[in-house]
């Protein structure tokens, strides 16, 4: 995605937004701002960046029920940096550390004018089709725009030596499987996005391959035991190290982290539920550091090994065929396809004990 | 002539209140039934439902007087303008490395 130029941000070359019915308002009625002056400074006092920002603000005004709804996703939320955060210690009580929480971690944080106008915060905004409001977004420019670093690559292919989702291939974008409540929300204020059933479920499509449910030998003799990605991953997805935060010398946040990794491993479910009963799902490594903090002060996350940095992942690069479940042979006895001690760094071994794996399946 | 008078218009009022009287008690009353308690009966309580997704019902604005944007619509759809104005604000630092 290339980045914008400022002017190119706030251009709007044609009069196709001009006449659409969200421009009833007018751009004073949601964004503010001064009437006849053309001063720059004078026009833009008191106007609001994103009047989108507050649970649907403006938007709320015709789609109420959205709205709504949207507040509590997590796309609104960012619940799941709170909720891991949080079990490692985070002190969001702390004003000095919710600062920081702030400056580092919220621009994920997305509203309806992040997804349906211009790009989100985090891919450095700028106005997608010159404010149009899009009610099915740009696969590239939004959804990319957040997921683009690790989910993006491995289902388009991007990684080498990897093929891309079949779903892809197919031309199954983002829509098709995600539906509008894993945007919008549906109501449920969730803990992370692995809090409840898996939206979308591979068997809400192949119900088939459920085991007992199908002719396929291998679906009913693993039964629950393997999440579907474990045999249908096509090969090895991005696993990244040591994110470190701060402030520069003019005291704009920065963020350092290493390249990442290609990696392709099997973990233990480290919290097996009724909605996600897998003894072996994939893991891939995630880059927090215990002292991710570490410019701000000493044990900024004093129970950072309560949660595993290989980390149970949802992988996006599905075949039918796999290296690994072209033979039994193939997975079974391979020590290497499994997250072993030996993969894992001896500091990071008590925050992994969940997911290692001891006994290699034979 | 005015006694007899009142004396007829009282006399048909009685008339009348005898005969409706006569009719009244001639009615046979409506049978009821006594009231008897209905068997307990276990009503199926429907399983839970998923909630279905809140419609987008759009309820219009409200029209509220705005001033005119005539002013911003110039210069925002200005390519000319909105290059001569801009400013590049830095809202990262240079100091930022790895993928992200």
């Amino acid at each position: 995605m290339p980045p914008l130029e400022a002017w190119e941000k706030v251009f709007i070359g044609s009069d196709t937004f001009l006449k659409d019915v969200h421009n009833t308002p007018n751009c004073i009625g949601c964004h503010g701002g001064q009437p006849g002056t053309d001063d720059k400074v004078a026009a833009h006092k008191g106007v609001v960046r994103d009047p989108s920002a507050d649970k649907g603000g403006v938007c709320a005004n015709c789609h109420g029920e959205i709205a709504k709804t949207s507040a509590t996703s997590l796309h609104y939320t960012i619940n799941g940096y709170y909720t891991i955060l949080g079990q490692r210690g985070f002190d969001f009580n702390d004003p000095k550390k919710a600062e920081i929480f702030d400056r580092h971690c919220t621009s994920c944080h997305a509203t309806c004018g992040q997804c349906h106008i211009s790009r989100p915060t985090s891919a450095d905004g700028g106005l997608v089709k010159e404010h149009q409001v899009k009610s099915i977004v740009s696969l590239s420019d939004t959804c990319l725009g957040c997921h683009g670093g690790r989910v993006g690559p491995e289902f388009m292919g991007k990684n080498p030596g990897v093929p891309g989702d079949v779903h892809w291939t197919k031309g199954i974008n983002c829509f098709k499987c995600h539906n509008m409540t894993q945007f919008h929300g549906d109501g449920t204020l969730y803990a992370h996005r692995y809090d409840g059933k898996p939206a979308p479920s591979c068997l809400d499509c192949h119900p088939d391959a459920a085991p007992g449910k199908g002719q396929v030998m291998q679906h009913n003799i693993h039964g629950d035991k393997l999440d579907c990605r474990v045999c249908h991953s096509a090969g090895a997805y991005k696993s990244c190290w040591n994110c470190h935060v701060g402030l520069d010398k003019e005291g704009l946040p920065y963020r350092k982290l290493d390249p990442s990794v290609l990696t392709f491993k099997i973990g233990k479910n480290p919290n097996p539920t009724p909605d996600r009963p897998w003894e072996y799902v994939l893991v891939r490594h995630i880059p927090v550091p215990a002292d991710i903090f570490g410019y701000y002060g000493d044990n900024m996350l004093p129970n950072w090994a309560s949660v595993p940095t290989w980390k149970y992942a949802t992988v996006h690069n599905i075949q039918k065929i796999t290296p690994q479940n072209k033979d039994c042979k193939n997975c079974h006895g391979h020590p290497e396809l499994f997250l072993t001690e030996k993969d894992v760094d001896p500091a990071e071994l008590e925050a992994n004990r969940a997911v290692i794996v001891t006994e290699i399946p034979k | 002539m005015k006694t007899r008078t009142i004396a007829w218009v009282v006399g048909l009022i009685g008339i009348t209140v005898l005969i409706l009287a006569a009719c009244g008690a001639a009615a046979t009353p409506t049978p009821t039934t006594a009231p008897t308690k209905a068997p307990p009966t276990n009503t199926p309580v429907p399983p839970p439902t998923n909630t279905p997704a809140p419609t987008n019902t759009p309820v219009p604005p409200t029209p509220t007087p705005v001033p005119s944007a005539d002013n911003c619509v110039a210069c925002h759809t200005s390519a000319e303008t909105l290059q001569k104005l801009a400013e590049t604000k830095k809202t990262g630092s240079a100091e930022t490395e790895g993928e992200g």
